[in-house]
């Protein structure tokens, strides 16, 4: 049942971000053949658009046309670089991808450390702690990318500045993944600190909450150590929450992608995103406004799922 | 707690005021210009830009925009998920089970990459930023409210009320929202800072409003000297990371925050 | 792809990591680029990103050296006839397309029928109306006949300006729909190994290059680096090795750590002045007073030291100072007076309103040049006058100002190249008004200024043709259909390993070799 209704949330998102893209299509300057063929200028070119978008049907059927173009995977064409616009998205997803999994991976296990190593104490609010967390949170990540630059690659000299490979390493092997490892060093950190900051803040809350709860009180009435009783049963229930919450906040990573990959000359999904907003390449934007919905929805589901098989209690209902 | 947060609050609310008497009225060509490039001193304390004009005025004038660009999302995501999660509490459970899967949905979309698809689509503009945020991020704070109804929904004098005959609006606006409005509060705190740092990131990467200034284009603006002139970016983002902080201590804690950038 | 496979055995690779050692590559120049190029047809397009990458797989007729003068490249010698109408290019012998496939003179007509003088902007307004004909009596002669005597045709003829694209991939098809733009077949010094769009182009050394050791570089690298703090510090780092173009704030930071070369050509073009336009179709610009108001008003020395850090010159003449035998410097005598720039506009009827504003004007410009515009506002306050700034990019800039002519003020980098009949003509001739991209902005129209631009334009006297210019611009200078602001030089950088780059020149890496 849960499930089921998972997944209507799943096609919903999509549905949704496919009808938002098409409202705002028909609704920008210009009209919609000018929004997904660009104005070349050329006599008859806006026409030959509408006609292979169908554009001149009645407002409904193109709309159902729309749709079902984007079941078929159809996202459109894109006239700057004259490929479709799946085949570009998908060549970019992976370096995206590789630069938000470590970027998730890291934020999680370093804010939840960080997040159990300054719990509240009715003596020490630890409120220093808390100010710092804030103050990380608030730092854009361009400023944090350029003095991860400045520290670790103009200072120190021992990783790469830019790019996510050095074209002096052969191709191939061992040394071209690891060149291509040390090159997402700098932008996984800078990705990754702003999370950092916000899981340690949600960890400590969470677990603290717990904490004040009936049965841990219990707990620590028989007589187990404070430390024990954190551990073993304030955190298992506290992550659950945690994960969840984190697992929505993929697109965040997503939207943190666009800045990094500009401050690092990345070639992922952030930058193509802005390049194709610059040169108007609308189609280009749209699927990946689509691509990046679909990750989050599903990616979800997949925490949801993992989180159901961990602990069995959620697919009775309690959540 | 609530001293901190009450604190947080009051700061944003002077910083905002600070701007809006700092900034002269009209936009930056009003300022008058001065040496360009000169250090922070008694008379420019913030230094002045590349054309000479004092940066303190320039940050004044962007924290205008910043803060009212931040201001507008907050206040439409508060309206948008005050209204839904009264209605989901309060209204028939139907209603309730299609609101919060409408909720669960909306906040699934990437907002900021669709702030560039708007972007791209109509130009940048603060305005159209604000919407786009504000129409993503009300899910948050409508499930706080919810929450918080609920809750109270099951308190004696909430239903003392209901059994004397009160009507579900009157019962909303005199118990729920006084009650509820301190978790509402708090997850706005989190909105307002998101849509800074989104402000600045649009700016960053050049799909900003190029008719206004704001901390992000001062920020942007600022790196084409970084170090010819330090105090150009270091001021606006000094401003943009204590605003967005103050907005986070404002929130307290990231509550149930659901936010998808 | 390639990419994909590595980030997907990425994981399991750093587990066994550490045992394989760096091996040295050949040569390589890593190149920064701001933009991607888009495509790599250098014939179809003046786009300054394109030209940067592209320029190296390709040649012109001739190359120019440091001086604008041009040297044997395609064509190993040529000839003018006694009358100037028609100029007889030997071909060099033994050139091959990097398929192999041999170079002949059809190649050269074919690309200047078929793709230079229909598609090139340049090519297009600045040389196709001289030339009656492109000839290929045999397969290494190419003959132009001309219309009229056409002196600059030489510097008409180098790679930027009309490269050479091999006929036997792009006859009998639309050249913008050529897979060959995104796959290039050259002559020239260095072939396309691999293009990643957003990410990257790598050239490899063409082999069998006509220009006996030639190029010295295996390899060159264009790394798309959006951010240009971190091309400075990609730079610092030894990750990449030559900026094509370095901004005048940023010329400080690298002085002492690498070579610096300040010229006025570059890959955008040769002798360029920015220039306010104004649009006489508008009844207050048309006011003579007006505008002489501005060139009071404007302060171009403040200008070139605040947004252009002193890289550059202010403007002494309506033609840039580099072409030294055409320019007539002193010829823009206005200094900068308030006092005088009210009394005009008074005089003018441009009264003002309590506020102190006399008008309001829109001035449209690329978003590159915002800072000029905002120097500019700031300083027509001065005077009561109010600019409204509104930045396009290149397409719609183009579109407002020289297809719909929607604009008050315009600011146009003008490049006036390296013979004014390149890019200084079309600034005034009255047959250059209407749709075509940075031609006569201002709409302005001189018979004695027409008939001075036909008379340098068709004669092949270097000392009559400057005559005819410096008459041209004591009118010019006197009607003010433009205010010529500052001269902009181009600085390029390249670590000190690095030898004989040309930056002026758009083959920047054919003679370029690293020292060991």
């Amino acid at each position: 049942m849960r499930i089921l209704s998972r997944l209507t949330l799943v096609v919903g998102a999509i549905w949704l971000a496919a009808t938002l893209a098409f409202l705002l299509i028909h609704l920008a300057p210009g009209g919609p053949a000018v929004a997904l063929g660009g104005d070349s200028g050329a006599p008859g070119y806006l026409e030959e658009v509408a006609r292979i978008y169908g554009l001149d049907r009645p407002l409904h059927e193109v709309y159902l046309a729309w749709l079902g173009n984007l079941l078929c995977g159809d996202l459109g064409f894109s006239y700057r670089s004259q490929q479709p616009v799946l085949t570009l998205v998908l060549d970019r997803l992976p370096v995206t991808l590789a630069l938000i999994g470590p970027a998730l991976v890291v934020s999680g296990l370093a804010g939840v450390a960080l997040g159990l190593a300054w719990l509240p104490r009715p003596d020490k609010p630890h409120r220093g702690f808390v100010a710092a967390m804030a103050a990380l949170h608030a730092l854009p990540s361009y400023l944090v990318g350029q003095g991860l630059i400045v520290v670790f690659a103009l200072w120190l000299g021992v990783l790469p500045v830019q790019g996510l490979v050095d074209e002096r390493v052969p191709a191939g092997g061992g040394a071209r993944l690891v060149d291509m490892a040390r090159h997402l060093v700098l932008p996984v950190l800078a990705l990754a600190l702003h999370h950092v900051a916000f899981t340690a803040l949600l960890t400590r809350a969470r677990v603290a909450g717990e904490l004040s709860r009936p049965y841990i009180v219990t707990a620590a009435a028989k007589g187990l150590p404070s430390h024990a009783v954190e551990r073993r049963h304030a955190l298992p229930n506290a992550l659950l929450g945690i994960v969840t919450l984190f697992g929505a906040r993929l697109g965040a990573f997503v939207a943190g992608a666009v800045v990094v990959e500009t401050v690092f000359a990345l070639p992922g999904l952030g930058r193509l995103a802005v390049t194709s907003a610059i040169a108007r390449d609308h189609p280009v934007v749209i699927g990946i406004v689509l691509v990046t919905t679909a990750i989050v929805v599903l990616g979800n589901l997949a925490t949801d799922m993992v989180l159901r098989w961990l602990d069995p209690r959620l697919a009775e209902g309690r959540s | 707690m609530s001293r901190f947060r009450a604190g947080a609050v009051a700061a944003l609310a002077f910083f905002y005021l600070l701007c809006l008497l700092l900034s002269p009225r009209g936009a930056l060509d009003a300022l008058a210009m001065d040496l360009a490039f000169m250090p922070p001193s008694l008379a420019h304390p913030m230094g002045t830009d590349d054309l000479g004009r004092d940066m303190l005025e320039a940050l004044a004038q962007g924290g205008r925009t910043s803060l009212l660009v931040a201001s507008l999302t907050a206040c439409l995501a508060l309206l948008l998920g005050a209204a839904v999660g009264l209605v989901a509490a309060l209204g028939p459970a139907a209603l309730d089970e299609i609101l919060m899967r409408a909720a669960d949905i909306v906040v699934s979309l990437p907002a900021l990459l669709f702030a560039i698809l708007v972007a791209a689509l109509f130009g940048g503009s603060a305005v159209n930023l604000a919407l786009v945020l504000g129409l993503t991020r009300w899910p948050v704070i409508a499930r706080l409210v919810r929450a918080e109804a609920l809750v109270l929904r099951e308190t004696d004098f909430v239903r003392a009320s209901v059994s004397v005959g009160t009507p579900p609006i009157a019962l909303a606006v005199r118990h729920i929202i006084p009650h509820a409005s301190s978790a509402a509060l708090s997850a706005t705190g989190i909105v307002f800072g998101g849509a800074v740092l989104a402000e600045s990131a649009l700016a960053y990467v050049g799909l900003g409003d190029p008719r206004l200034t704001s901390w992000g284009q001062l920020i942007a603006s600022g790196f084409a000297f970084v170090t010819h002139a330090w105090w150009m970016w270091a001021f606006p983002a000094a401003a943009l990371c204590g605003a967005s902080a103050l907005a986070g201590l404002a929130a307290d804690q990231p509550s149930d925050e659901r936010s998808t950038g | 792809m390639r990419y994909r496979l590595h980030i997907f055995a990425l994981a399991a690779a750093l587990v066994f990591a550490g045992s394989t050692v760096a091996q040295q590559a050949g040569d390589t120049a890593v190149i920064a680029v701001q933009g991607d190029p888009g495509h790599l047809n250098p014939a179809i397009s003046t786009a300054g990103p394109l030209h940067a990458v592209a320029d190296s797989l390709f040649n012109g007729l001739v190359s120019l050296d440091r001086d604008g003068n041009a040297q044997p490249d395609l064509a190993r010698s040529w000839s003018v006839s006694p009358d100037g109408l028609e100029v007889r290019f030997s071909l060099t012998e033994g050139v091959t397309w990097h398929d192999g496939r041999p170079f002949t003179s059809a190649d050269v007509k074919f690309s200047f029928e078929e793709l230079l003088f229909r598609f090139h902007a340049r090519a297009r307004a600045g040389l196709a109306p001289a030339v009656a004909s492109v000839d290929a009596p045999d397969p290494l002669t190419v003959v132009f006949r001309l219309k009229r005597p056409h002196p600059a045709l030489l510097r008409q003829l180098d790679v930027t300006e009309a490269p050479i694209l091999p006929r036997h991939i792009y006859a009998g098809s639309e050249p913008n729909r050529n897979e060959a733009n995104s796959k290039p077949i050259g002559t020239g010094a260095f072939r396309l190994e691999s293009y990643r769009r957003d990410d990257s182009v790598v050239l490899v050394k063409n082999a069998r290059y006509f220009k006996p050791g030639l190029p010295r570089l295996d390899r060159l690298t264009f790394r798309i680096i959006p951010e240009t703090n971190t091309q400075l510090a990609a730079l610092a780092n030894g990750e990449v090795d030559y900026l094509g173009r370095v901004s005048p704030a940023d010329v400080a930071r690298l002085e002492g750590k690498a070579t610096i070369v300040r010229t006025t050509a570059g890959p955008g073009g040769a002798n360029c002045i920015m220039t306010l336009a104004f649009n006489l179709d508008r009844p207050r610009l048309a006011l003579h007073a007006v505008r002489q108001a501005f060139a009071h008003t404007i302060d171009r020395a403040q200008m070139l030291s605040l947004v252009q850090f002193g890289q550059g010159r202010v403007a002494a003449a309506p033609i840039h100072s580099a072409i030294s035998w055409a320019t007539l410097p002193g010829a823009l005598s206005y200094d900068v007076n308030l006092s005088k720039a009210n009394a005009l506009l008074d005089g003018a009827g441009l009264a003002r309103n309590p506020s102190g504003e006399r008008a309001t004007f829109d001035l449209l410009m690329f978003p590159a040049f915002m800072r000029y515009g905002e120097l500019m506002r700031q300083q027509l306050a001065g005077a009561g006058i109010a600019i409204r700034l509104k930045s396009l990019d290149p397409a719609a800039f183009a579109t407002a100002v020289f297809t719909q002519r929607d604009f008050d003020l315009a600011l146009v980098s003008y490049c006036n190249g390296v013979d004014p009949e390149i890019g200084v003509s079309r600034m005034y001739r009255s047959a250059a008004i209407g749709n075509v991209p940075f031609s006569n902005a201002a709409a302005y129209r001189n018979a004695d200024v027409d008939r001075l631009f036909d008379e340098a334009g068709s004669s092949t006297d270097v000392a009559r043709r400057g005559e005819a210019y410096r008459a041209l611009q004591r009118i010019v200078a006197t009607d003010l259909p433009y205010w010529w602001l500052v001269e902009t030089d181009f600085t390029s950088a390249w670590r000190d390993s690095f030898r004989d780059f040309a930056p002026w020149s758009g083959q920047f890496a054919e003679r370029a070799w690293r020292s060991r």
